[in-house]
């Protein structure tokens, strides 16, 4: 790793762990309802909001009818979105015409944006008119998002309540998650990209000519707004096939640096607010420790075997070190402007997070570097994850940390002073086994079948690791692509929409249930057998657990992948 | 028509994860 990689790296972990508190405190005064000044500038339009919908903002529901309507509220946008995708050629703003989608890849676009995966089996300015994407893919953005952070709040107040039935409104979570959190940074963001040159119109595309002479269509739109929340919300769609690699989408150093930051923004944030909630800022220092070393450990290696670059090119006398004169390493698939650095920096961050988009081809990474951000999704997208979904995932394996710490010593395990019992082991059992499920299962009908293997771009090891990837992402509800497989094929667009659902909803659901029942416990005084949550040792303990799980369940296949693939670098061979 | 029937499926198939879904809220009320 060079010394200014490092330098790089370590501005941008500064500068969002510096975020972490203010907006941590921030958002937990939001769900608390204590007053802010957001909150005195738009709490009539929140107010207006619930008298439009008949919410009642003082009701109080248990987890199951929490849960049901999340779904209700789910699946009516997973029907509105897949309809408007349909009929997207019939309707407005729609200036080059574009068709309705097919019905199996808009089923795959809705399930994909409705589950916060945004997973796309489309090209944005080829497929998609400005409406879909202003009124179906970005209003999905927002509310996807604001889903999960509801159901993070919904668990936090089941660990922190003394006897309760009740979790809250999924309705006030909701509205107050859109409305005081993600419009206001959306907003901001949006006018930084727009001061960097990222697009937001609603005119015909332009065609230029080339310096050779030829014609070329450039794609217009309302980018800005779309990639703002893209990115907050951990979304990752593009507006463009290539998504943050678009000069359009990411232009310059600033605007990369903005989008990347976004990323990791509101998930490292809501491990403070968790613990501000909670009444133990110490519990949420913890969980952000236990993400931040693994996201540092991992970062590391992407940038080290990128920066190293393809050991074939340097044995054919290409000089790939690093340079003053040329950037070195593995630039395929790279944008000159961002470098390896960037990209690495953003490939690590973009799987830690569920966010899936992409400023360079994971595709064209080394084996080892490609095989980073494939793991990284498969641990569950817990490291940092996605706004709200990536938090309430660690919480679950925190308790199953708890649990396996329990079992050592032969006590009760203990969390944040509840009793985890034998009903939420099994709730919890079910958060942690639906994702490999969704993944492993999909990744081997795909292969198993010639509509699936049709879109594999390369031979080998290569190319399976093109399609563990897409259902690594898909199934884990990432969204990012290996770039080198097109899964617009009958098969990997339907099993990959119910692959996605799956790992939003089956998870959604328990981790509910385990709201519910760890609220309706008494909550019991510290003793001396006691684990404590909040020291270094149990820090270690979670990374082990998180890490663990991950390993035993992924590395056979991640064999047959990106790890015989690098054995077989060594060698010579290439795919 | 081919449309019209894949349009179908896709709703078909939606329901049945619904009913799969609402079966896993009343599997989970029953643990819990």
């Amino acid at each position: 790793m060079t010394p200014q990689m490092g330098l790089q790296f370590a501005v941008y972990m500064a500068v969002l762990l510096l975020l972490v508190k203010p907006l941590g405190e921030y958002m937990a005064r939001v769900y608390e309802g204590e007053p802010t000044l957001v909150g005195r500038a738009l709490g009539p339009l929140e107010r207006g909001t619930y008298r439009l919908l008949g919410v009642d903002p003082e009701e109080q529901m248990g987890w199951r009818r929490y849960a049901l309507a999340v779904l209700l509220f789910s699946a009516a946008g997973l029907l509105l979105l897949y309809a408007l995708l349909r009929l997207q050629g019939a309707l407005p703003f729609n200036p080059q015409g574009l068709p309705g989608m097919t019905p199996e890849v808009a089923f795959n676009t809705a399930a994909s944006f409705v589950s916060n995966t945004n997973w796309q089996a489309y090209g944005g300015e080829t497929t998609l008119s400005y409406l879909s994407q202003m009124a179906g893919l970005t209003v999905q953005n927002f509310v996807s998002a604001a889903t999960g952070m509801a159901v993070l709040v919904a668990l936090i107040r089941g660990l922190r309540a003394r006897s309760a039935t009740a979790i809250g409104s999924f309705w006030v979570d909701l509205t107050r998650s859109t409305l005081y959190i993600l419009l206001p940074l959306a907003i901001a963001l949006t006018l930084l990209q727009v001061s960097q040159g990222v697009i937001q119109n609603l005119g015909d595309y332009v065609t230029a000519q080339t310096v050779a002479g030829g014609d070329q269509t450039l794609a217009m739109g309302p980018a800005a707004s779309q990639i703002a929340i893209k990115q907050l919300g951990t979304n990752g769609g593009g507006f463009f096939n290539v998504n943050s690699a678009h000069p359009f989408e990411n232009p310059t150093a600033l605007s990369n640096f903005g989008e990347m930051l976004a990323i990791l923004l509101i998930p490292a944030a809501l491990t403070y607010t968790f613990g501000r909630m909670v009444g133990d800022t110490r519990q949420g220092w913890a969980v952000l420790a236990a993400m931040t070393i693994i996201f540092v450990g991992l970062l590391a290696v992407t940038g080290v075997s990128e920066g190293s670059g393809n050991p074939l090119m340097a044995q054919a006398g290409v000089d790939v070190t690093v340079s003053e004169l040329q950037a070195g390493g593995n630039l395929e698939g790279k944008e000159t402007r961002f470098g390896i650095t960037n990209s690495a920096l953003w490939a690590t961050a973009t799987t830690a997070a569920s966010n899936g988009s992409v400023n360079s081809m994971h595709d064209s990474y080394t084996p080892i570097g490609g095989l980073v951000p494939m793991f990284l999704m498969q641990l569950g997208e817990v490291i940092f994850g996605g706004v709200g979904s990536g938090l309430y995932g660690m919480l679950i394996f925190a308790i199953l940390a708890v649990f396996l710490a329990g079992l050592m010593v032969g006590r009760t395990p203990e969390y944040l002073g509840k009793k985890i019992g034998p009903r939420e082991m099994k709730m919890a059992a079910l958060v942690i086994l639906v994702p490999p499920v969704a993944v492993l299962l999909g990744a081997a009908i795909t292969v198993m079948t010639e509509s699936g293997v049709a879109g594999v771009q390369d031979a080998g090891p290569h190319g399976f690791s093109e399609i563990l990837y897409a259902f690594s992402s898909m199934g884990n509800n990432n969204g990012s692509a290996f770039a080198g497989y097109g899964a617009a094929n009958p098969v990997p667009a339907v099993v990959g929409g119910v692959a996605m659902l799956m790992s939003r909803f089956w998870i959604i659901v328990p981790v509910l249930a385990i709201a519910g029942s760890l609220g309706a416990k008494q909550r019991v005084s510290a003793g001396l057998g006691t684990l404590p949550t909040h020291t270094p040792l149990f820090v270690a303990l979670l990374i082990g657990t998180v890490l663990l799980v991950g390993a035993l369940t992924f590395i056979p296949s991640l064999a047959l992948g990106p790890i015989v693939e690098h054995l077989l670098l060594a060698e010579g061979r290439t795919f | 028509v081919e449309r019209a029937v894949a349009d179908l499926l896709i709703l078909v198939l939606m329901a049945l994860f619904a009913a799969a879904t609402y079966a896993i809220v009343v599997i989970g009320e029953r643990a819990v």
